[in-house]
């Protein structure tokens, strides 16, 4: 196609007009004369009103700026209002703590006209009334103004921060405040009036950070785990019924241009959590991927972006931010649970108690100190006196950097790269030797104690605490170091001594374990962290716990042999043989992902021991043979990892019941048929005493009568000797007794190096022999004779025995500890061999069947869920006491059955190692805490470990990040959209993971629970309860909140703390994020006639939104953005 | 210087055991005076003695009933009381028969148990503990120490006060051991168990615990130390490390 080309219309002019071009030119010319005079003249008259124009808006632009800090100020004179904080002076620095729960949450001062409960405006917390603001006066805003200007409901709404109606009436707007120029903000308009403002304050602080939230679809529900730590995993289908997942999708795609498929979001994610949500471009911690993002930059932005871009969005804008805030520092500290002995709260600014008010824990000397990253990357920071010891929360990523060779090497190449950061960051030095983590805490030399927060920032050298400092920070004091009751009660069937409860006793010792079985519950390897305090020279080692076989009891029979061919009067005892067969278990769920790297076998043995004398007892001891045996010569019973060869069992084989190790070898010494028998004293030959069921059992010999006894009564017959029978057995029964000293009984594997270190005991810390077992007050006998009974029991046995069977146990109540025992019982066939008949109604007898199901009642009787108190008085409930005994809610793992010899080896309620890294702080509840049948709470009020859900994180964030939303802030969907999408069962590598989720009625339930509504547990009636959560370890209060009890939670520990996980990393209470509204206006009013709103003349005008973020407990603005706002 | 101890400095041990035993025999032997009951005396009923001193225990089975069926070596198994059939040889039982302790000026008890195959074990005690070796072994084992004076862990607290009576030539408290602390061992109610304490320094004279009968002699000056030979001392700084953590734990427990 050809264009035609365009004529000039000049040049047809000129082709016209040629003659008359004198006059056009002239005529031209004055009119650019005059264009240019006018132009000159009404450039003077512009600049004049441009010049006074800017005069006036530079005016109202120091006008606003003035109202908005006149507002602000109303919020920091709440923090610093000794009405509503105890303030504490460090220096130049002074915190302010709140007074009252409540005053953890801003006062919401607003209209009379609006209710409190009204939910379109929960967000609105502060306006320029009369009520709120003594400067405020009763001019509304909506009054025309003496040129016609107002300020009406739609201009007030535009925040978009109400419910989708806004403000609908003109009672609902704040009023002005005048400024006078000599007095100042005054409810007072007057003839020195030079200008007037009015604010609204939101609340924006619970809102979602539309820069964080929202996850693209196809995430996979692994992948949901790791996002659900961060407000990226919240659903925010939840906030609107008109958003879809694609609403979602598109925002993402827009925000996370870079992240074109699930696994570079995730991974995407993973860098802007690191960088707190804040750059424009982030670095990948995992990948090393840059990934740029484009972040709303205002509210203005987002409400554009709502109302051209994804305009489904438009109806939620009061639940989303593109501004908020957070510290990272945590705000914990105690509350006093209800009960206790010690009043945790009372002292929580006493620098002797181990769990202090967080915030006013403060160095205590200036200078400078490495903070490493989760990389091991150092950074130099420097503090003044004053200055918070804790500025962020520990990242459980670091944990990585442990291994049981040592350092990482994929975290620190070169040897001795990782020393200073774990030394610094753990406190932790590797024993090449010893093939353990020495404590050196802060110090140069290996330590005997962990220091408290207030031992640490009293250091003259400044330093972070370290790992084992934050925990003992962290976990009630009075809830470790527990060991028999604070009453003293002894129970008959203690098997310890006054050293044992010494080192049960010791808190730092608990705590040490407990930071072992953090680090061992994510490591992917199955090898047991050992980790020493040394005192004085002695280490004292603790393990954690792993995917193991552990020392389930020890099963205590006395095989023997009478003459059948005599008549009874004249029975012969042909055979006394006392032995131990130790039984074993592994509790653990089963995994998929069972680890591949780990101990190539275990092994049973005793680390210390000596036994002194056994008889036989029948109503007398008889045939009493001392001695000074060692037992550590009794040789030792090997698992391997793998079943096979000569050995019946592996590893596995332990996890579906409780039974002893098996031998297929004949040559085996430690098998039953060739530790019990005898030459019999008629024949000569050699008799098998033991059945066939059990030849191959592995076990210990302590005594053979006929290969060892040295006493009296020995009758001689053609072949071998016996002994006679007192007429007191017949008419008592038999059992043996023997008196054994400093008996530690251990469960050793073989590390990497191929050495054997401990990782459980029966007993107490074989480091120091005397706290092994010392015998016992056994049961019928209530004088401590320093007396074990073996073998069947008086009341059933006869003179024969050849079976493991209704005997005497030496057992834990848990096998993962022998804190409040080791305990001796009699008559419970318990796992045993062969395999008990288990049922959904318990095995027989007493504990530890039924101890994981014990709740908060006191006393240990045989055959009841009963429990222990803490030293602080309190008895926290056990995993499984949500459960019954009815069957119908199944909360104990001795109760899950797969058939009537074997345990459901996958049942939730049994205890998990998750063996990869946290993904939520509250994963911590997997942790098992070092008393029988408890992990980390985070399910009910006694809990004593909450405060790890704030000291802790799971990956470094800065120190202030936009990742958090504030749990205070009413609007239930944000947090329906937290709990969405949670799974009830962790990630344990299943392929593929189809977890179970927070169900529909839970999440709307809980929510509802948690915060709306006129009964509510953190509001009530639009303001808050003395419930609410001041800190993140409150939530565990709310997980005893009576309005749950409709939310269908799952009674098993673990699925039901899927709420906290839910909650815990995407919260924060510590920080105010509000949004101030400002509108200011410059004039006067006439000189003539009273002042009055309708007779203000404005001369400028200026609308700020003011973002800023306020930590609560200094009172400071920690970050702050002003917006102009063009209307 | 009580008259034990003046004793002690005038003689040998031994002739003082030679002088003793006959005489313990005979009181053992031979019906005793029993004096008139008296106000028990008053606890401890028998007093430790001091470093610096020595002493011996002689130890010989004692039927507890005359029966048809009592065995060569005195021993008697009440199940064949009254059979007919006839018992079997019985085989002589190891026990021991003496024990010889001396406590050295530096609180080192040394203990020298003697058995009827001649064996001999050595022991020491030092500062509540009790260092012998494992059997078997040249390990030395340590222990809670036992009490000085063997057999009568039950005279404390488990006991009934009998009067005084002469044993020998000296003046005893004599002491039975109470059906309360019989029963509660699980033991038969008639289980004789006796002490014969000097009313002069309540040391112990004589104890029949069961068919055990303990004979002690006075109580004389050692002079000397007692050495601990190299490896029972290696064992006893083994042990104090663990009693020094042990005591820097309670003392953090008690925080």
């Amino acid at each position: 196609m050809t264009m035609k080309p365009l004529s000039h219309p000049f040049a047809l002019s000129r082709q016209k007009h040629s003659s008359g071009m004198a006059l056009i030119i002239t005529l031209s010319m004055i009119v650019l004369v005059s264009v240019a005079t006018l132009a000159f003249f009404s450039m003077v008259t512009s600049d004049m009103k441009v010049e006074s124009s800017r005069a006036n808006r530079t005016k109202a632009d120091l006008l606003a700026q003035s109202g908005s800090a006149h507002a602000m100020g109303q919020i920091i004179n709440e923090i610093t209002s000794p009405t509503f904080s105890v303030s504490t002076n460090f220096g130049d620095v002074t915190s302010y703590t709140p007074r009252y729960t409540t005053n953890a949450v801003p006062r919401r001062l607003i209209s009379p006209a609006l209710s409190l409960t009204d939910v379109g405006f929960v967000n609105l917390i502060r306006q320029s009334v009369p009520t709120a603001d003594s400067a405020a006066s009763t001019d509304a805003t909506c009054v025309r103004a003496w040129d016609g200007r107002l300020v009406d409901t739609n201009r007030w709404s535009a925040p978009a921060l109400l419910g989708t109606a806004g403000f609908t009436a003109d009672s609902q707007l704040p009023n002005w405040v005048y400024v006078d120029g000599t007095a100042g903000a005054t409810n007072t308009p007057s003839a020195k009036t030079i200008g007037r403002f009015a604010y609204n304050i939101y609340n924006i602080g619970g809102a979602l950070n539309v820069n964080a939230a929202g996850y693209r679809d196809s995430i996979a529900t692994d992948q949901m785990i790791y996002l659900k730590s961060s407000a990226s995993g919240t659903d925010m289908t939840k906030l609107g019924a008109g958003i879809t997942q694609a609403d979602i999708t598109k925002l993402t795609a827009f925000r996370n241009p870079d992240a074109s498929t699930t696994d570079a979001y995730v991974d995407n994610i993973a860098g802007a959590r690191h960088d707190g949500f804040l750059k424009t471009l982030s670095t990948s911690p995992e990948s090393g991927d840059i990934f740029h993002q484009n972040l709303f930059s205002s509210r203005q932005d987002l409400l554009r972006y709502a109302r051209t871009q994804n305009t489904a969005f438009k109806n939620i804008t009061s639940s989303l931010t593109h501004f908020s805030r957070s510290l990272t520092a945590p705000n914990w500290r105690p509350i006093t649970p209800a009960g206790s002995l010690i009043d945790y709260a009372a002292i929580a600014d006493n620098p002797v108690s181990p769990n202090r008010n967080i915030p006013n824990v403060r160095f205590g000397s200036a200078g400078s100190f490495s903070h490493y990253d989760d990389s091991g990357e150092e950074i130099t920071r420097s503090v003044k006196v004053g200055d918070p010891l804790i500025r962020q929360r520990f990242s459980l990523a670091k944990l990585g950097w442990l291994t049981p060779a040592g350092p990482s090497t994929e975290y620190f190449t070169n040897p001795g790269d990782g020393d200073a950061p774990i030394k610094s960051v753990f406190g932790l030095k590797w024993n090449v030797a010893a093939e353990r983590w020495d404590y050196y805490g802060g110090e140069t030399t290996a330590q005997s104690a962990i220091k408290t927060l207030a031992e640490v920032a009293a250091e003259a050298t400044p330093r972070e605490p370290n790992f084992f400092e934050l925990l003992k920070a962290g976990i009630l004091d009075g809830s470790v170091g527990s060991s028999l009751q604070p009453d003293g009660t002894d129970y008959a069937s203690y098997y310890g001594s006054e050293d044992t409860r010494t080192v049960h006793k010791n808190k730092d010792l608990q705590l040490l374990r407990i930071g072992a079985n953090i680090i061992d519950c994510a490591d992917e390897d199955n090898y047991p962290t050992v980790i020493a305090l040394n005192y004085s020279g002695l280490a004292m080692e603790v393990a954690g716990v792993e995917d193991l076989p552990y020392l389930q009891s020890v099963l205590m029979a006395g095989m023997r042999e009478q003459d059948g061919t005599k008549t009874p009067v004249n029975l012969r005892l042909l055979s006394g043989d006392l032995v131990w067969v130790p039984v074993f278990y592994n509790p653990h769920r089963t995994s998929p992902a069972t680890p591949v790297v780990g101990p190539a076998a275990v092994r049973f043995q005793a680390a210390t021991g000596v036994i002194t004398k056994v008889d036989y007892n029948g109503a007398g001891s008889v045939f009493p043979q001392p001695m000074t045996k060692d037992l550590t010569t009794l040789g030792t019973i090997t698992i391997p990892k793998t079943a096979g060869g000569n050995s019946v069992y592996g590893f596995e084989d332990y996890r579906n019941a409780p039974k002893a190790a098996l031998s297929n070898d004949a040559t085996d010494p430690q098998r039953m048929d060739k530790l019990c028998n005898y030459v019999h004293p008629d024949t000569g030959l050699i008799v098998t005493n033991v059945d066939a069921a059990y030849a191959n059992v592995k076990a210990f010999r302590i005594f053979s009568w006929q290969k060892e006894y040295t006493g009296s009564g020995k009758q001689t017959g053609s072949f071998n000797w016996f002994l006679k029978t007192p007429s007191s057995f017949l008419s008592n029964g038999i059992a043996y007794f023997f008196y054994p000293q400093q008996v530690n009984l251990v469960m050793r594997y073989q590390t990497p190096n191929g050495n054997w270190k401990t990782y459980a005991t029966l007993g107490g810390n074989e480091a120091i022999p005397t706290s092994g077992m010392n015998g016992c007050k056994n049961d019928g006998v209530s004088s401590p004779t320093q007396t074990i009974r073996c073998g069947m029991h008086f009341n059933t046995g006869g003179l024969i025995s050849h079976a493991l069977l209704q005997v005497y146990y030496i057992y834990s109540f848990d096998p993962r500890t022998s804190r409040f025992g080791p305990v001796v019982n009699r008559f419970c066939d318990y796992g045993a061999l062969p395999a008990m008949s288990y049922s959904t109604s318990g095995n027989s007898g007493a504990p530890p069947g039924l101890f994981p199901e014990a709740g908060k009642t006191a006393g240990i009787v045989s055959g009841s869920p009963t429990n222990f108190a803490d030293v602080d008085g309190l008895i926290r409930p056990n995993d499984g006491w949500l459960g019954n005994t009815t069957n119908t809610i199944q909360t104990n793992p001795y109760r899950q059955t797969a058939s009537a010899t074997s345990l459901n080896v996958s049942h939730s309620s049994r205890p998990v190692l998750l063996q990869r890294p946290y993904q939520s702080v509250a994963e911590l509840g997997y942790v098992f805490r070092d008393a029988p049948w408890k992990t980390l709470s985070f399910f009910d009020e006694t809990s004593a470990d909450s405060g790890l859900l704030d000291l802790f994180t799971v990956s470094e964030e800065p120190e202030i990040t936009a990742g958090r939303y504030d749990l205070n802030a009413m609007l239930p969907p944000i947090k329906e959209g937290a709990l969405s999408q949670t799974a009830l069962d962790p990630y344990l590598g299943q392929s593929p993971f189809v977890p179970t989720l927070l169900s529909p009625a839970t999440i709307t339930t809980t929510a509802s629970a948690y915060g709306s509504g006129t009964t509510a547990y953190a509001f009530s009636n639009g303001v808050p309860t003395s419930n609410v959560p001041n800190t993140l370890g409150n939530l565990v209060n709310f997980m005893s909140y009576n309005g749950l009890s409709t939310a269908g939670l799952d009674p098993v520990k673990f699925r039901r703390e899927a709420v906290v996980r839910s909650l815990a990393d995407v919260g924060q209470t510590r920080t105010w994020n509000v949004l101030i509204d400002v509108i200011a206006q410059t004039g006067t009013f006439p000189t003539a006639g009273a002042p009055a709103a309708g007779r203000f003349i404005v001369e400028g005008e200026q609308r700020y939104w003011w973002s800023v973020s306020i930590d609560r407990y200094t009172g400071k603005i920690i970050a702050q953005q002003l917006e102009t706002v063009h209307e | 210087m009580n008259k034990t101890f003046k004793a002690a400095v005038c003689g040998s041990l031994s002739t003082l055991l030679a002088a003793a035993l006959p005489a313990l025999l005979v009181a053992a032997i031979l019906p005793a005076t029993l004096h008139a009951q008296s106000a028990s005396p008053s606890q401890p009923y028998v007093k430790t003695p001091p470093s610096g001193t020595s002493w011996t225990i002689d130890i010989r089975q004692v039927p507890r009933k005359a029966k048809p069926s009592a065995t060569a070596n005195g021993q008697t198994d009440p199940a064949t009381a009254g059979n007919a059939e006839k018992a079997p040889a019985t085989l002589p039982a190891v026990m021991p028969v003496r024990m010889e302790s001396q406590y050295g000026q530096n609180k080192v008890r040394r203990e020298l148990t003697i058995f009827s195959d001649s064996h001999r074990e050595e022991s020491f005690t030092i500062k509540g503990q009790l260092l012998r070796r494992y059997d078997g072994s040249d390990k030395v084992a340590v222990l809670q120490a036992t009490p000085v004076f063997p057999a009568l862990e039950w005279l404390a607290s488990g006991s009934v006060y009998m009067g005084k009576e002469m044993l020998g030539d000296k003046e005893c408290h004599k002491f039975r051991i109470s059906a309360e602390y019989l029963q509660s061992l699980n033991w038969p109610a008639e289980t004789p168990y006796f002490a014969w304490i000097s009313v002069a320094d309540r040391y112990p004279v004589q104890v029949q615990a069961d068919e055990s009968m303990y004979t002690y002699s006075d109580i004389v000056p050692f002079t000397k130390n007692v050495p601990l030979p190299e490896d029972y001392k290696a064992a006893v700084e083994q042990a104090s490390r663990s009693q020094r953590a042990l005591e820097m734990m309670r003392a953090q427990n008690g925080r």
